[in-house]
Parts: C-alpha cells; sequence; structure tokens
C-alpha cells in the first residue's frame, strides 16, 4: 500500500494502462491514507468513499473491455472546496455555503471527469480564498504534514496538504495572490497558477474575478504539466478564457536549461526575506548555472507597489463577488429577521468569517463614491505598470527564479493576530496575479525547523511549457522534494 | 489623491450598511483600525504619478467575446429552488418587501 | 398642458425597452413572456455561485440599430459595468450595466407639436439586464421570480428638452413607434416591455438654473404619463410659490387617486459603486459592421410618411396617424398598392376602421383582407358605391371578412348615377314634402336636407348623392 502512495501521477497512469493496477486499488489506498492521517492532518471538508470506489470500478470495468483511456483515467483527485462539483457540498470553507449543494459541475471538473478521474473528496481552505493560512476556514484547521504544529499555508492548504500527506495523487487548487505557489512551497509540492485566462473559471466560486485561476497542486513537476493538460482549454461558458492551440505541456520537459536565460529579480530579494529562504532560492541558482543556464540581474520596480494594488484590486472585485451572499436562494439564512434588511444582514454576518467581512468592507470602501479613482483605479493603472515591468523583463531573460514567500510556513495561530502583517506576506507572489502571467512553485530546500523552502518561475503569458521545462531540470539534477523527503515525513505523525 | 500625507476618513457604519453588514461596538471598532491600517498601507499607490498610465481592466486583450441567440435547456426548477431556504409554489420568498 | 404663472417645465424621460432576442442577455435561458416562475433560469441568471455572463450578440446589434433609428453617435469602443445594490430581484445583487461608455450617445426624435415640429435629444443608449419579478403575498410575504432575471433591456435617456405633458406623449409613441419599426422590441406597454421614468422639475421661464427634479418611476401608459407630468408640475409649482423647495426623490404615481407620493426609502441614497466588470471583455465595433445593421433596418416612421405625404398626398396629420403604429402602416401600404384611391383607403382606415378596433393596436390584428379595404375605396373612388354604402360595408366585412365587391353585387348595393331615375325620385319628393318646401322657399336652406335624406330612402341608400343635390337644387329653384 506504501507503494501505491508514493507513486507519481505519471507512474500511476502507466500502471493503470498496462493493468499492473486496477484503480480501484489505487482509489481503496488513497481513501485508507484519509482514513488514517486525515483527523489529523485536516486536508478534507468532505470525503467521498462510497462514490469513489463506485467511479474507479467504473473506470476499471471500461478498460477491461479494451477502451483507449485518457492518461488520467482512474487517477483519484482531491478538489479544493471553492470549486463547484454537482451533487457534492461545495462550502467554500464558509458557514454561508456549508449546506450548498450545486446543480452544475466548475468546467475544469466536467473534464476531468469526462477523462476517468476519480474524486477522492473537498479539500479544506480559508474562508472564500481569503487568507494564507487556512486558519479562516469554518470547519477546521489543517496542520502541515512536514510539521504539524505549523500551517500549510492558504488559500489551497488542504489542496497542498492533501498531497504532501499522501491523501491525493494530485489535487485542483486555485490561486488569486499566491494561494496555489505559497501552500505548495509550505508544504514541499509543486504547484502551477497557470496563465490567466488559460482554465476556464467557470463553476469557481468568485473570489476576485481578474486574479483567480484553478491549477494542479502534484508530487512532481512532470505530474503537474500532465494535469494542467486536462484542464486549459477555452470555455465559452467563460468570457475571459482564452481561446489558442495550447499545445502539450510535457514536450519540453526533458530539453534541459542549457543556454537559457534566468532573471534573478534584484527586489524580491531584499529586507523582508528570511535568511535561509534567501539562501535556498540563490542556492537553487547556482544549481542552475552548474546545469548551463545563464543568470541574469533584473529589476521589478513595481514590487513594493503590487501588493497594495492586488489588496485594493482583490477587495474590490470580492465585495461584489460575495454580495450574492444573501441567504435569499440559497446558502445560510440567519434564524433571526424580521424584514429584507435583516435578513440580509444577519444571514451575511452570521454566515461570513471576521476576514471575510474585512475584505468586503475594504472592498466596499475603494470604490465608494469619492473614493473609487484614489484606490480602485489608481490600482489598475498599477496594474498596467506592472504589466509593463515583467514585459521589459522578459525582453532579457526566459523566465525569472524568485522566492515565493518571505518566510517558511508560520506556527498555527501565529499570524492571526495582525491582518496587515499576513498580507505581508504575499509579497513575492501577487505580482503574477496582477500581471496575469504564470508561474510555477516548487521546493528548493529546507530549512533548520524542516519546514519545506519554495521557489517560484515566473514567465510570460503562455510560456507553462517552459517553465515545467526549467522546473523539470532542477528535479532531475536534486530529485523530486516529495519523494526524498519519504522516511522524514512520517515522523511528523 | 494628489496629497500624500491625507489619510481618508472611513465611515465604518456606512460602508457597513452598503456591505449589508452588522457589526457590533466592539467590532466597529476593531475594523475601524484594522481598515485605517490597510488604505494607510494602500495609500501607498498615492506615491505613484499615473497622470497618462491607462487603466488595464482586463489582462488579457480579449474583446468582442459573444454568442449566438440560441435558446438551451434551463436548469430544472426543482434543482434552483433545492437550496431555497423559504420557498412556495415555485416562487422563492423573503419577508413582505415594501414596495419601491 | 396650462402653464402656472410663468413656471416652466423641464422634463427628460428614460425608458427601458426589452429587446426581443429569444435568449437572455448574459445566458442562454428563452425569454418568452408568461411562463410557469423560475422555469426559465439557471446557474447564470439566478446568480448562483461560480456562474458567469456570455453577452448575447443579438442584443448588441438590436442596440445598435436602435441608436440607429434615433440619430445616436455609435461608440465604436464600450464596454459593461456592475451597478451593485442590495434587492430581492436583483440574484447577483448587481446589475450589469453601461456606465461611463454606453453603446449609443447623441442621438434625438423629432415631434410634432402645436408649435410645429421639435427636437427632442437623447443623451445616451446603453445595454442591461433586467431584474425578477415580485409579487407581495399575505401568507408568504414576497414571491421572486427569476424568469425575467437577465432579460435584454435597453435603456434610452432624452435630455431635459421636454415642455409640456403633450410633448411627453408625442415623444413616447415616437420612440415606441421607431422602436417598434426597427423590429428589436414589440414594445407592449401592458406587458412590461416598453417602462418610463420621467424626471421633473420647474423653473420661472427665461432661467438658466434647473430646478431640483423629482423621479417617477415605472409609468406604463400615455395617460398615466400626461396625467402624473401635470399632477408633478402643479405640485412643484405650488411648493414654489409657497416659498418652500422641492425636494430631490424619487415618487410613486398612483393612478387610482392621480396624485403622486413621496417614496421616502433608503434606496434613494444608495453608492452603487459602478466598476468596469472583470467577467465581460470590451465591445469594438467597426464602422463596417454598424454600417450593416443600419442597412438591415427597415423604413423608419418619419421615411414612410414623407413617402405617404409625396406619393399618395396624405396630410401630414393622416400619414402621422398611419405610421404611429407599424402594423397599420404595413397595413395601409398593402391596401395603397392595391387601389388607385390610396387617400380614401386612408380616410377609411382612420375614420372607420380605427374605430372598429380595439385601443391598442399592438394585440389584435386586422381582420380584414387588406385586398378588400382596397376594393371599397376603389369602388367608393369610382363612384360604383356611395360613402355611406361604402361605411356600412366595411363595418360588416370588419365582422366577416367578406369580399365586398361579390357584396355589391349580389346585393345590387351599387350606387344609382341614372339621372333620370333621380329626377323622378326628387320630382315625387319635393311634391310630397310640401312643409320642407314651403320652409326652403322662406330662407331655411336647412330644410333640402330632410327631403335629401327622403329621396335617399327611396334610392334604398344607393343614391348619387350629388347628382341628388344638384338634380334637388335645380328643382327647389324651378319652384
Amino acid at each position: 500500500m506504501k507503494d501505491i502512495l508514493k507513486l507519481t501521477v505519471t507512474e500511476l497512469s502507466l500502471k493503470l494502462a498496462k493493468r499492473e493496477l486496477s484503480s480501484k486499488e489505487v482509489t481503496e489506498a488513497y481513501l485508507r491514507q484519509i482514513a488514517d492521517r486525515d483527523e489529523r492532518i485536516g486536508a478534507y471538508i468532505t470525503v467521498c468513499d462510497g462514490e469513489a470506489i463506485d467511479s474507479a470500478e467504473r473506470v476499471d470495468a471500461k478498460r477491461a473491455e479494451g477502451d483507449k483511456l485518457s492518461p488520467l483515467a482512474g487517477i483519484p483527485v482531491g478538489i479544493k472546496d471553492n470549486i463547484c462539483t454537482r451533487g457534492l457540498r461545495t462550502t467554500c470553507a464558509s458557514r454561508m455555503l456549508k449546506a450548498f449543494v450545486p446543480p452544475y459541475d466548475a468546467t475544469v471538473v466536467e473534464r476531468l471527469h469526462a477523462l476517468g478521474t476519480v474524486t477522492l473528496g473537498k479539500l479544506n481552505m480559508d474562508e472564500f480564498a481569503m487568507g494564507s493560512t487556512t486558519e479562516s476556514s469554518y470547519f477546521k484547521k489543517t496542520r502541515n504534514p512536514r510539521s504539524i504544529e505549523y500551517v500549510p499555508g492558504g488559500s489551497s492548504g488542504g489542496s497542498a496538504a492533501a498531497v504532501a500527506a499522501d491523501e491525493a495523487p494530485f489535487s485542483l487548487g486555485s490561486d488569486t495572490g499566491g494561494s496555489i505557489r505559497q501552500p505548495a512551497s509550505f508544504c514541499g509540492v509543486v504547484g502551477m497558477k497557470p496563465t490567466y485566462g488559460s482554465v476556464s473559471r467557470y463553476g469557481l466560486i468568485a473570489f476576485a474575478s481578474s486574479l483567480d485561476q484553478i491549477g494542479p497542486m502534484t508530487k512532481n513537476v512532470c505530474d503537474n504539466a500532465l494535469v494542467l493538460n486536462a484542464i486549459t482549454g477555452h470555455d465559452r461558458r467563460d468570457a475571459t478564457s482564452v481561446s489558442r492551440e495550447y499545445g502539450d505541456f510535457t514536450e519540453e520537459l526533458a530539453l534541459g536549461v542549457k543556454g537559457m536565460k534566468l532573471g534573478l529579480p534584484d527586489e524580491f530579494f531584499g529586507e523582508g526575506i528570511n535568511g535561509e529562504v534567501k539562501e535556498a532560492v540563490l542556492g537553487a541558482a547556482k544549481v542552475y548555472e552548474r546545469m548551463g543556464a545563464e543568470i541574469v540581474p533584473v529589476s521589478i520596480k513595481m514590487l513594493d507597489y503590487a501588493l497594495p494594488a492586488y489588496y485594493v484590486i482583490s477587495s474590490a472585485e470580492a465585495s461584489s463577488n460575495l454580495a450574492r451572499f444573501d441567504g435569499v436562494r440559497y446558502g445560510y439564512r440567519s434564524e433571526s429577521y424580521s424584514d429584507i434588511t435583516e435578513l440580509y444582514k444577519n444571514s451575511r454576518s452570521e454566515g461570513f468569517g471576521t476576514e471575510v467581512k474585512r475584505r468586503i468592507m475594504l472592498g466596499t470602501f475603494a470604490l465608494s463614491s469619492g473614493y473609487y479613482d484614489a484606490y480602485y483605479k489608481k490600482a489598475l493603472q498599477v496594474r498596467t505598470l506592472v504589466m509593463n515591468d515583467f514585459a521589459r523583463v522578459f525582453e532579457r531573460c526566459d523566465c525569472i527564479l524568485a522566492p515565493v514567500s518571505p518566510t517558511t510556513a508560520y506556527k498555527l495561530g501565529e499570524k492571526s493576530a495582525s491582518p496587515l502583517e499576513m498580507y505581508m506576506g504575499d509579497i513575492y507572489t501577487v505580482p503574477v496575479n496582477i500581471a496575469g502571467i504564470p508561474s510555477l512553485s516548487l521546493p528548493c530546500g529546507t530549512d533548520k525547523k524542516g519546514l519545506p523552502i519554495g521557489m517560484q518561475l515566473i514567465g510570460k503569458a503562455f510560456s507553462e511549457a517552459t517553465l515545467y521545462r526549467v522546473g523539470n531540470a532542477y528535479e532531475t539534477e536534486c530529485g523530486v522534494y516529495h519523494l526524498l523527503r519519504e522516511g522524514e515525513q512520517y515522523e511528523a505523525y | 489623491m494628489e496629497q500624500n500625507e491625507k489619510k481618508p476618513f472611513i465611515n465604518v457604519e456606512a460602508v457597513a450598511e452598503l456591505a449589508r453588514l452588522s457589526l457590533n461596538d466592539a467590532e466597529r471598532t476593531a475594523m475601524g483600525n484594522e481598515m485605517a491600517a490597510i488604505v494607510a498601507f494602500a495609500h501607498k499607490l498615492s506615491e505613484l504619478d499615473c497622470e497618462n498610465v491607462p487603466i488595464t481592466a482586463h489582462v488579457e486583450p480579449l474583446f468582442n467575446v459573444m454568442r449566438e441567440d440560441k435558446t438551451e435547456k434551463s436548469t430544472e426548477r426543482d434543482a434552483l429552488l433545492r437550496g431555497a431556504p423559504t420557498k412556495a409554489e415555485g416562487y422563492f420568498t423573503v419577508p413582505r418587501v415594501v414596495e419601491s | 398642458m396650462k402653464l402656472i404663472k410663468d413656471y416652466e417645465l423641464v422634463c427628460g424621460l428614460e425608458v427601458h425597452v426589452e429587446l426581443a432576442t429569444s435568449t437572455k442577455i448574459f445566458c442562454s435561458c428563452p425569454t418568452t413572456f408568461g411562463a410557469e416562475p423560475n422555469t426559465q433560469c439557471c446557474p447564470v441568471c439566478t446568480g448562483m455561485p461560480g456562474a458567469l455572463p456570455v453577452l448575447n450578440r443579438q442584443v448588441v446589434d438590436y442596440a445598435v440599430m436602435a441608436g440607429l433609428a434615433t440619430n445616436c453617435r455609435i461608440a465604436g469602443y464600450s464596454k459593461q459595468d456592475r451597478k451593485n445594490y442590495f434587492y430581492p430581484d436583483l440574484p447577483k445583487a448587481y446589475q450589469i450595466s453601461q456606465y461611463d461608455l454606453p453603446l449609443c450617445e447623441g442621438g434625438y426624435l423629432e415631434i410634432e407639436t402645436e408649435e410645429g415640429k421639435k427636437r427632442i435629444g437623447i443623451t445616451r443608449i446603453h445595454i442591461e439586464e433586467d431584474a425578477g419579478k415580485l409579487i407581495h403575498d399575505v401568507r408568504y410575504g414576497t414571491m421572486i421570480d427569476c424568469n425575467r432575471c437577465g432579460v435584454p433591456l435597453i435603456e434610452i435617456v432624452s435630455e431635459p428638452d421636454i415642455r409640456s405633458a403633450e410633448e411627453a406623449v408625442a415623444y413616447v409613441k415616437k420612440l415606441r413607434a421607431v422602436i417598434m419599426y426597427t423590429g428589436v422590441s414589440d414594445c407592449r406597454m401592458n406587458e412590461g416591455s416598453l417602462r418610463c421614468d420621467v424626471n421633473l422639475s420647474v423653473r420661472k421661464k427665461g432661467s438658466e438654473k434647473f430646478g431640483t427634479r423629482t423621479e417617477m418611476k415605472n409609468i406604463n401608459s400615455f395617460t398615466f404619463i400626461r396625467e402624473a407630468i401635470e399632477y408633478e408640475y402643479k405640485r412643484q409649482v405650488e411648493i414654489l410659490e409657497a416659498g418652500g423647495a422641492v425636494v430631490q426623490e424619487t415618487r410613486r404615481y398612483d393612478s387610482e387617486t392621480g396624485e403622486t407620493y413621496s417614496m421616502r426609502t433608503k434606496e434613494n441614497a444608495n453608492d452603487y459603486r459602478y466598476f468596469p466588470d472583470p467577467d465581460l471583455p470590451p465591445v469594438i465595433l467597426t464602422d463596417k459592421e454598424v454600417d450593416a445593421l443600419g442597412k438591415a433596418i427597415p423604413r423608419l416612421p418619419d421615411e414612410r410618411k414623407a413617402y405617404y405625404t409625396e406619393k399618395y398626398g396624405l396630410s401630414e396629420y393622416d400619414a402621422e396617424l398611419l405610421t404611429e403604429n407599424k402594423r397599420a402602416a404595413d397595413y395601409f401600404e398593402s391596401v395603397a398598392e392595391a387601389t388607385d384611391y390610396p387617400k380614401l383607403a386612408a380616410n377609411m382606415m382612420i375614420s372607420e376602421l380605427f374605430a372598429l378596433l380595439p385601443p391598442d393596436l399592438d394585440e389584435v390584428s386586422i381582420p380584414i383582407e387588406p385586398i378588400h379595404i382596397a376594393a371599397l375605396a376603389t369602388m367608393a373612388g369610382e363612384g360604383t358605391i356611395n360613402s355611406s354604402v361604402a361605411k356600412k360595408l366595411l363595418r360588416r366585412i370588419y365582422e366577416t371578412d367578406s369580399d365586398p365587391v361579390k357584396m355589391v353585387e349580389q346585393e345590387g348595393l351599387a350606387q344609382i348615377n341614372d339621372a333620370v331615375l333621380l329626377k323622378k325620385y326628387v320630382d315625387e319628393a319635393v311634391a310630397a314634402d310640401t312643409k320642407s318646401v314651403t320652409a326652403y322657399k322662406a330662407g331655411n336652406t336647412k330644410a333640402a336636407k330632410a327631403i335629401m335624406g327622403k329621396v335617399m330612402a327611396m334610392t334604398g341608400g344607393r343614391g348619387n348623392p350629388a347628382v341628388i343635390n344638384e338634380l334637388l337644387e335645380a328643382a327647389l329653384l324651378k319652384l
């Protein structure tokens, strides 16, 4: 059983195709792991035991009949609980949606189902994807499988922890300001925030419409590319999805980095960064140089402005996106109200947690009469400047190498006191969302406490194949972090 | 905002009203302080002169994304009403609204 | 409308028109009227989590056509914005509309007033989605039907150029006619596919400054528009005359009492926090596309009016009446093509046929084949039948839609033009009605009418009135 849990998606795919393993066996192995570990880890909000086995058996039956199946057929997956799954509770880790059962699937879920994946369950997150520690979940806290006194990061904390704890071979998360990349770096797994518009947002419960993207979280780079192949593509139900030839993201994996230029942005290694993190990322740069890449110093002058712009834009859009949660047609409704105004106020005040309310208030303020120009409009102008900054840098390098977070994982409860302090942790991830460009987060070291350190590879729009190439080169040279930590992992429990 | 020094006055109650949130006294105070801190942080944007900088509302240069005027099957009413806290005779229901 | 002292009325209208597309503006649900509640809905139009809007191409096309038909400039670049507020008929708690870059701007419509033609400016036309329907019920509170959520609307905002209740009605009638002619909406006021909001203020004539204005929402008949404006004008003048100030607010017009009432809701103080909708890319239109849409517009009322007055010799007034409603105009044209007496046909339609139809021409189609009206006009024009027979026949074929030519034949209704026969009747009548003859000779010219009536009776109503008249005059002169 341990062996099955150690297999990557790529390996599982081969074994399933050769019928050396059945989907049922794989699914049962993961369900057993969840049963054993998740009480401690808390990655899952909902687990679908029965349905998962049924799905798995259906795929096995098809394979027995000789049907040609996709590479992902029969492989289990965990899905972040802000992605709608028909007939399966989708809560956004909020009291507001604690009993919400969508009558439709998100497009990415439809696509994965069509390919034959097996849904293990819905994964924990910060409430409505607002947060960096998963501590704001209405249901439970998720623990970092590498060290259980620590947070897994957020908002896709459950998605990262599930992969790190071998409770899912891969998972889907979402990234608005770093919510895939940061938990990936805190938990020592691989996460990709794809180019804005490449993965359909239909069925993703919106936080910030111009920033949100769904992306895969996996044990290694190769798996990540495989999954991204499955979920990218134009969707006529999402007017912001881009129609183009996406190609095969695994194509360039083995090409190596000889002759490539990797940009190291000055500003990302400034005052705020933790010494060990800085060392690890610079260490990765040295590894790349060893492999034949050229390290080029570059400058993202707008770094300091991207964070305030991000908080203005994301809060403003969130305040509008979350207004539909009014207790009228679905979701939580307060027990006490005497008129419609009280119904709205009480349902929303009781249904939403503190961080969510804070963002709604901020966003409402930023859009309000008299402040729109100074905050929201200004932030949209700053976005132009950030995009220009990146465009200039990409003229001089193939991709950017940078830290994901100024620190490694915080202790549970450490960051709850000051929201602003917590927001500061997003400094290196938000510029990527503002510009709508892709970024791959993968582990590049471990700190003295045993916590993983992550680096991100940032590319220009639609250059994911390049990022996977560069990421894969690192793994080929240094090994897959998740698999290397095998022995240590179980000590943490 | 041209002056870098001016900090905006945040009418927490008015904002809460617009957002249909009710805050008790303690919450209002805490929210006020937190918002002031975050807004002061966002104030950093006023350092930049964006006089001739166009806004970017959409990162992808898409336009004219439209669909044909062809009907498709609607969602079954039962499915739509399933999550409704109160309903009657095929309608969603709320307390009587004074006509506006 | 009578002005009080020298207070001028300043009025602008916001007209919402439902577009006649098959599907809603942002989703593919049907838009048909009158379905069972919540049976034409989906996650998008009910604001469910994760749902996203996609713009209906036909909505843009129709809105552009409406803009071209009202002489607007069409924007090469326009976008959609979110208007945020809470109300139970608004599922997303924001309405997707257009704020600062609408599709159409700077147009106008010409209306007929007592002083002649007048131009009413149109500030802008933009696209937006409709909200749901609320039904208030004692048992359940307020019931919400989302079928109408997402039905596409254009909002047509006029400049405050209107100076009387009559002008307001003329404007709405003209706007409705023009829009109906383009085919983009059926403009049924009683079904809510055309709704009017009235903005009104008063000021002393000659003053440049605008007075404080009030808004009356959702007034849905020409009569109510006129009454509401007259009442509100008077109310505001009375306030100012008494030294008070008009409060800027939304008021409700009550058609029962004929008065307006303050609504005094907090909604008046709404901050809509408009911002560009991040889910919807902008709309870019080329001159070529706009021209193509322009060509797709059928002939508009003014063009048809000009055609009728030039080609058929109709009066401006008659032409205006016929073009007020597209169905009537189309009908008239079918008739006019089939007869050499179009002016007569127009007369028949206006004075006789319209009186027979129910007041709202939208509802009922004219139950007479155009060729039958044409035949009637031809027969009357050629003198085959007289005008009173024509009138009677029209009423009869309205019931039965029979062929009037056959009826004339079979029933022998043809006009009697035979002067010899008619002279016989005239002489008989004159001889019989000595009283009238005496009165006529005494100077009462009206007495001749009585004799005329008797002659007509003798002919079974079919005598040629002109010939009879001539003969009668001659006969009376001789006496």
